[in-house]
């Protein structure tokens, strides 16, 4: 852990020595342990620590960004310098959006002991506790005659951010995250838990949940191609939800014309039981109460009833929007959604429940049941 | 460096490890796009530190810090061993990794031009050009270019004595227009699909690409394909896949079911297990006579190129498929050894905070003996597909779909018109025993692959795969439900 003081500090030293107009310096803090088992054993089991200070400088409305887990004093000025150095040797960006201001941000926000979303347990678990749990597990698989694989991780992340127009944010969380496969010759089973306190994750239950659905699965028969109605269950669903985060949920998808949601915003595109939002405050998921530019997370409805409600914005799409009612959600992707050309995106995704058990949706049709999606 | 990696080798002895390998990577990035005449991003990332692997009581641990500091290697060593130990609580077998590997030198990767030696107005200039060529097409909604280069420094040593450096550079780019008429969204890339083509390679990779001259024939193949007629649906026909795809086709169908961790099951619960089991190995046909498949980490601009992989082994060429006979996998110095045989050098990862896991090299269909417009006029009645777009493939390698940006009616021996939403479907190896033809080595290109996700936590690695444009029969096409 950095802890919030230190993170400041370090923040401190990028907006001192950058001689850009305007300079943002963002930290990323991890400290991640994770195991991964197959075939009823442990195969991998890896520990990283890192932090990645990224600096955006803006000369004007030229813009230039640079990355670097080097920590000294000597790194980070170079790191500003090479940010504004780039900015300079590109055009102006008429649409560029100014550096968010602190006005109505979260300033200097929850400390470590004060955070909803730190656990110490969580922090602090050691490699024999996630060992032992994954343990359980391969040994109930293998004594049901069933070959279990998954990963089971811990650790905490930090973020902080501050700007030149005196916004500051810093937040501390942990995670813990654990999925298991379990299979026979002819069936799979799969299940997972996660959240930020590792006490809450069931690890054992969910061992028994994917030995029961591949003890279920066997003896498969095949079945013709047809059109059928299925019933995900809530991990099928849930890789559904991010699919439609990835493509289209975003306010630079829908400028870009490439959403689902394009000329259909205020329009019925599903059916009226799905309701989706972001929250980035709701500690029943991952909570994160700001985006990489240090913007308060707000609540966003994406889906209302079966309804297109709207994209979640960044400052950057907020701008490109020329509408001046359209302000940045707090929705600005993290570096490791650039790659994926992205955009803006919620991170805290929640789908309304309806009011039918599985086995009850199963019972009411003659539907097929889908417990996981294979990927490429 | 050198006395950073001995306390490290040291301090895993001391703490009982009987084999430890040490990894010091400082890796550089640049990155530039336009979008639509402004620039998009442009960003520049440094990343150093280390990664220490050890091996206790039969068993894996690793553990790494961004702070090359001594009292942080030993708290990193004394780790990576705790971590060991706790692995060695569910275990089967003991690890072992066979003969000693102690391989000693430098590598470079050999470039003509130093891509961080030219001036960022350069690049972007660059990329302004190619944008004004694709905003010819006046219904080009979007238009994207990028450019990304990479350095790579890596010192490697292990407990059996060796000792290596190597630099890769890495250089790649391309260009991509979206055109959108209602609710048709049509894309096209060039030289590869999303977005970008790279190459271990200099600056001279992205100048040889004429980014500019092929600006405005991107944009019109994506605006024409709006108003193209679509894949003939369910349909069984000829296909030739151009070299792209091909590449894409061989990443998917053979690259990852030949990697012996997956067959062994260490993915099984990510990103699925391989059809390809030991048993087949020296009797199974992949594929027709015409079908040569070979991972090797020797040929230029492979992003599988390399001096030594991420255990020190060196790089080198393995048979995979052999006049359609699967003859060879992807292994690592323990997996190999399950078979009684040697690791070939394909243990990769993707940076110093990451363990390597076996990753595809450069995995090639070999060349055939086709000129390209031969095989064209050869072809009485089919469609020719380029440039991924969209790829689906089962747990098991076997059961795929993949479709592309474009298609090219083949009728009588002739290019006609252009096809959209083209997709096709098939079964690995059925579908591979249908080739019978694959273009020679005029038509041959060494692709890149830069987004290859495997693991937990993910890694991306970057591939190679060397093809030409091949053709396969009785193939079916346009499936879209």
């Amino acid at each position: 852990m950095m802890g919030h003081e230190h993170c400041q500090r370090i923040l401190d030293v990028v907006l001192s020595r950058s001689s850009a107009e305007q300079t943002e310096g963002l930290l990323i803090a991890q400290d991640m342990q994770l195991i991964r088992f197959a075939n009823n054993v442990i195969h991998q089991n890896v520990a990283e620590t890192n932090t990645t200070l990224t600096v955006r400088a803006d000369v004007g409305k030229r813009r230039g960004s640079a990355t670097t887990n080097d920590l000294s004093d000597a790194a980070i000025e170079r790191a500003a310098e090479q940010a504004r150095a780039i900015a300079l040797a590109g055009p102006e960006d008429p649409n560029l959006p100014e550096i968010p201001s602190p006005k109505g941000q979260i300033q200097n926000s929850k400390d470590q002991s004060s955070n909803p979303a730190f656990d110490d347990s969580t922090a602090s678990c050691a490699p024999e506790f996630r060992a032992h749990a994954v343990g359980e597990v391969c040994r109930r698989a293998a004594e049901a005659g069933l070959n279990a694989s998954g990963a089971f991780r811990t650790g905490t992340r930090e973020w902080a951010v501050a700007n030149s127009r005196g916004l500051r944010a810093y937040h501390a969380g942990t995670l813990a995250d654990f999925v298991t496969t379990a299979m026979s010759d002819d069936s799979a089973g799969r299940a997972q838990a996660s959240g930020w306190r590792v006490g809450d994750l069931d690890t054992s239950a969910a061992g028994a949940e994917a030995s029961d659905k591949a003890a279920r699965g066997r003896n498969p028969r095949p079945l013709p191609a047809d059109e059928y109605p299925v019933v995900f269950d809530p991990y099928v669903t849930d890789d559904l939800l991010n699919m439609l985060a990835m493509h289209g949920m975003s306010a630079e998808a829908v400028q870009e014309g490439r959403s689902w949601m394009n000329d259909r915003i205020g329009q019925r595109v599903m059916s009226p039981a799905v309701t989706i939002w972001d929250d980035g405050d709701d500690p029943s998921g991952v909570p994160l109460p700001f985006d990489v530019e240090g913007v308060r997370r707000q609540r966003v409805d994406i889906v209302r009833e079966g309804v297109a409600c709207g994209p979640v914005h960044s400052s950057r799409t907020a701008a490109r929007s020329g509408d001046p009612h359209v302000a940045s959600t707090g929705h600005a992707e993290p570096p490791e959604y650039r790659r994926w050309n992205s955009g803006p995106i919620p991170l805290n995704l929640f789908m309304k429940t309806g009011d039918a058990s599985v086995a009850e949706m199963i019972a009411s049709t003659n539907a097929i049941l889908r417990e996981g999606l294979e990927r490429g | 460096m050198k006395d950073f990696m001995a306390r490290a080798l040291d301090m895993a002895r001391v703490r009982g490890a009987q084999y430890a390998d040490v990894r010091i990577v400082h890796s550089t990035e640049q990155s530039l796009s336009v979008k639509n005449g402004v620039v998009d991003g442009m960003s520049f990332a440094e990343s150093l530190g280390f990664g220490v692997r050890v091996l206790v009581d039969g068993a894996w641990g690793f553990a790494s810090s961004r702070e090359l500091a001594g009292e942080e290697v030993d708290r990193v060593t004394a780790l990576a061993v705790q971590i060991a130990r706790a692995s060695a609580l569910v275990k089967d077998n003991p690890v072992s990794l066979g003969p000693p590997v102690t391989s000693q030198g430098v590598y470079i990767t050999p470039i003509k031009i130093d891509p961080f030696a030219i001036p960022t107005e350069d690049k972007l200039a660059l990329l302004f050009e190619a944008d004004k060529a694709m905003a010819r097409v006046k219904k080009a909604k979007v238009r994207h270019g990028s450019l990304v280069f990479l350095r790579e420094m890596k010192t490697f040593a292990n407990s059996d004595g060796a000792e290596a450096q190597q630099t890769i550079y890495e250089a790649g780019g391309g260009i991509m227009v979206t055109a959108v008429e209602g609710d048709e969204v049509q894309r096209r890339s060039y030289p590869n699909s999303a977005g970008r083509q790279q190459g271990t390679a200099g600056w001279e990779y992205i100048l040889d690409m004429d980014l500019a001259g092929n600006g405005e024939r991107v944009a019109s193949e994506a605006v024409a394909l709006l108003s193209a007629p679509p894949c003939p649906a369910d349909t069984v026909t000829t296909v030739i896949l151009g070299g792209a795809q091909a590449a894409l086709q061989i990443h998917e169908s053979c690259g990852h079911p030949i990697e012996l961790d997956r067959v062994f099951g260490s993915e099984a619960a990510y990103a699925g297990t391989s059809f390809l089991t030991t048993e087949k190995l020296n009797t199974f046909h992949y594929g027709s006579e015409v079908v040569n498949v070979t991972a090797e980490s020797l040929r230029p601009t492979g992003l599988g190129t390399f001096g030594w992989d991420d255990e020190g082994v060196p790089a080198g060429s393995t048979p995979i498929v052999r006049n359609g006979l699967f003859v060879g996998y992807l292994m690592s110095r323990e997996t190999a050894l399950r078979l009684g045989l040697t690791s070939n050098g394909c243990m990769r990862a993707s940076g110093w905070n990451r363990i390597p896991l076996i990753r595809m090299t450069n995995v090639n269909l070999e060349p055939g003996t086709w000129a390209f417009d031969d095989l064209i006029a050869d072809t009485d009645d089919g469609i020719y597909m380029e440039t991924n777009r969209s790829w689906s493939i089962d747990d098991k390698r076997l059961n795929f779909q993949f479709g592309t940006e474009i298609g090219h009616e083949i009728k009588h021996g002739k290019m006609g018109r252009i096809l959209k939403n083209c997709t096709y479907t098939g079964i690995t190896p059925e579908f591979w025993a249908s080739c019978d033809a694959v273009c020679d080595e005029k038509n041959w290109v060494m692709w890149g692959t830069p987004n290859c996700g495997k693991g937990q936590p993910g890694q991306i690695a970057h591939t190679g795969h060397g093809a030409a444009a091949a053709r396969f029969r009785k193939v079916k096409v346009g499936v879209m439900k």
